[in-house]
């Protein structure tokens, strides 16, 4: 006789049924239901609306500055004393009000649900984490309005608006923690790091990235606090404090910014393309790539100029190309061999991946010490390119997971043009600065030397930014129409690859019935329907 | 001869690394870069400044160097007995393990309260120069941090008294103890960076 032992398979069939039977236990109503909430998909959501409408704010300043440029010899728009206040609040506010909290919002939300777990790791921290970024970015506003950011000339304002830089970045710190800890403890049985979705693996990088860099921009708040608490003036004062928060706009710290929405492009393209992603190990180590690339807190050039012409500096600033290139070669070989159905998401995901190639590119372009456009406006379009790529790949992120997050879809075709037209505003913005500064127009300046084609140029970045800030707004209101009386979405309306598919839309509080998924693949939702369909399922 | 297929109970989970550990793991990591961040800041500006002591601190600063080591070895205590709570846990010693948490606090105050009696008596004003600016920001974000991991290591003790921790469970002793770890890591670097070496 022989016996055979054999373990039960934990095999796609474990997963539970892709149904809305679930029940859902009503979340709680009212202000008190978010003001108190500790589920993560409602943090994530606060995040994500409150990022939206701080990106809109930021978009209106820099088109507002954009047009003040186009006539380089006068200020006509703004307050001639506040411009490098208005500067900072565009860069500053696209970065750590705009995308940076937009995607980790999306994270937040998602992330817990890609890996298979019933909560967020530490949901109260992360609830805290969203709590200290929005009253941190809310009071970082007001010392700004108050005459208090950058070169401001009321020294308590700018005091404040140190110490609510450093809150708003503790927070966006703490939620990095919760995304990271979840990636990392909370994976449903079988999901072993090789197996995470590309989104969460993403998060966790990029999470990691601001981990590893966003102290040090604590750090110079500290030493720019005392300087300006004690009016010491070793830092320069308020005028001083513009130089020490430079990197924090500059590559390659800016691609830390953005490292989920190479995650959310990988994710995206196999599910449209109905294929699966036979390079899953190429895409792990491109994000990976992205991540060691963004750690950019080295590069503080206030305290070596030279650094920028350094090989470690040109280095890695044409090795960030290196990851979003290998992202969009394997995702264009996805579709190529797929059968293509193309999605708002879809849509958004790629054009953010070119638009974000775009970002990379002019970052390794303008480290060749020879073109030297170290400190002129090319900085300033690369910067655009590279936050903005993230912010169209957060708003692609939203179209896709709109029905985990309210439970409806958004009208495609709406939604595809709107993505299109965003990405469209985003190249629009960025790249006429490139041009610029060829032509030696300064970083971040409103008043300078005119070159002949300077008007026309910042005029078309402007015309980007306003074109970014409108689309913003529709697609604030297009999201809003569609998430409260939009078509329901059922459980799986994309027949998605990835675990957060096999529950409801939205889930219950607990995010899955159990059991929780047993896992044996990285795309066990494609199993499972492979397996039903009677195919092979590898 | 027909084969007999007979079932296993289902593979256990693989073993994972533990969420409060970890969390506090990638809270040590971020820690890390803050103290890099300002520490190099120090030894540039001691760079610029010619880099000898006699350059970069002021005449009349005098520290209490005994006063700054015996701070320094309470805090390297400190490591040891919060260790030994850890070590008195594995093995069910609740008794041990209390002593040993309230021991680790108690160090930790000492240190903020030696802190307190070196600032008072180094005779530096805050804005006097750059020098004294980065003293104060370095020890200063250290001392806040340690108060943090003091607050940390009494929630433990409150969650062991409670029952919340056993010889299976000592996840949240082993992470007050690695950010306790960290903090005296730190608190080492400081000693040697600004009160040995200046």
């Amino acid at each position: 006789m022989t016996m055979t032992e054999t373990r039960p398979e934990a095999g796609a069939a474990a997963l539970p049924a892709a149904s809305g039977s679930t029940a859902l236990v009503p979340e709680s109503p009212g202000l008190a239901g978010w003001v108190l909430t500790s589920d993560h998909k409602r943090v994530g959501r606060l995040y994500i609306g409150f990022s939206l409408l701080f990106l809109l704010g930021a978009l209106v300043i820099g088109a507002l500055l954009g047009w003040e440029r186009v006539d380089a010899s006068d200020t006509q728009l703004l307050d001639d004393g506040a411009i490098a206040q208005f500067v900072s609040l565009h860069t500053l506010g696209l970065a750590f009000l705009g995308t940076t909290p937009l995607l980790l919002g999306l994270a937040i939300a998602v992330v817990p649900l890609q890996v298979g777990a019933r909560s967020i790791a530490f949901p109260r921290a992360a609830a805290a984490s969203f709590w200290l970024w929005l009253v941190g970015s809310l009071v970082f506003i007001g010392a700004i309005a108050a005459d208090g950011g950058p070169g401001g000339g009321d020294p308590d304002s700018v005091e404040l608006f140190l110490l609510a830089f450093g809150v708003l970045v503790l927070g966006l710190l703490l939620g990095s923690i919760c995304v990271g800890t979840t990636v990392l403890t909370l994976r449903a049985p079988g999901m072993d790091l090789e197996r995470v979705p590309f989104f969460a693996w993403g998060s966790l990088v990029g999470g990691v990235a601001l981990l590893l860099t966003l102290p040090a921009l604590i750090a110079d708040l500290v030493l720019l606090y005392a300087d300006n608490r004690y009016q010491a003036g070793f830092y320069g004062g308020s005028q001083g404090v513009s130089g020490y928060l430079a990197w924090t706009t500059r590559q390659p710290q800016v691609y830390a910014y953005a490292l989920p929405a190479l995650g959310l492009l990988a994710d995206v393209v196999p599910v449209f393309a109905r294929s699966r992603q036979r390079m899953v190990p190429v895409l792990l180590s491109a994000i990976g790539l992205g991540g060691f690339v963004a750690l950019g807190a080295w590069a503080q050039s206030i305290y070596d100029l030279d650094l920028v012409e350094g090989i470690p500096y040109v280095a890695i600033s044409l090795l960030a190309i290196v990851p979003v290139l290998l992202v969009l070669g394997v995702s264009g070989q996805t579709l190529a061999k797929g059968n293509l159905r193309m999605a708002a998401p879809l849509v958004g995901a790629l054009t953010a991946g070119l638009v974000l190639l775009a970002g990379a590119a002019a970052g390794g372009v303008g480290s060749i010490p020879a073109l030297e456009t170290y400190g002129t406006a090319w900085d300033d379009g690369q910067f655009l390119l590279v936050v903005l790529g993230g912010a169209v790949a957060g708003v692609a992120g939203l179209v896709y997971w709109g029905p985990k997050l309210w439970g409806r879809l958004v009208p495609d075709g709406s939604a595809k043009g709107l993505l299109t037209l965003l990405a469209l505003g985003a190249l629009l913005a960025g790249l006429p600065l490139l041009v610029a500064g060829l032509l030696d127009q300064p970083a971040a300046a409103v008043n300078f030397v005119e070159e002949d084609a300077s008007g026309a140029l910042n005029a078309l970045s402007a015309a980007g930014l306003s074109l970014m800030a409108l689309l913003v707004l529709g697609a604030a209101l297009l999201l809003l129409r569609a998430f409260s009386s939009g078509s329901r979405a059922g459980d799986d309306p994309w027949e998605g690859h990835t675990l957060e598919w096999a529950t409801t839309s939205p889930p219950s509080p607990v995010n899955f019935p159990e059991p929780i998924p047993l896992v044996t693949s990285d795309r066990p939702l494609l199993d499972r329907r492979a397996a039903a369909d009677g195919e092979v399922a590898r | 001869m027909a084969a007999v297929v007979s079932s296993l109970p289902p593979a256990p989970p693989p073993a994972r690394p533990r969420m409060l550990f970890v969390g506090t793991a990638l809270a040590v990591a971020a820690g890390t870069v803050l103290f890099a961040a300002l520490l190099g800041a120090y030894l540039a500006a001691r760079d610029a400044a010619g880099g000898t002591t006699a350059a970069w601190v002021p005449a009349e600063v005098t520290f209490r160097e005994v006063a700054t080591t015996v701070a320094m070895l309470t805090l390297v205590s400190s490591s040891v007995t919060v260790q030994w709570a850890v070590y008195a846990m594995a093995r069910s010693d609740r008794r041990n393990s209390y002593l040993a948490l309230g021991l680790t606090a108690l160090f930790g105050l000492a240190y903020i309260n030696s802190m307190a009696y070196v600032y008072r008596n180094m005779g530096l004003e805050l804005a006097r120069d750059e020098y004294s600016l980065l003293v104060y920001a370095i020890t200063g974000t250290h001392v806040a941090v340690l108060f943090g991991a003091v607050v940390f290591v009494g929630l433990t003790a409150f969650r062991t008294l409670g029952g919340r921790y056993s010889a299976k469970d000592t996840e949240g002793i082993t992470a007050a103890a690695v950010f306790w770890h960290f903090t005296v890591v730190v608190g080492v670097a400081i000693w040697a960076i600004v009160f040995a070496l200046k």
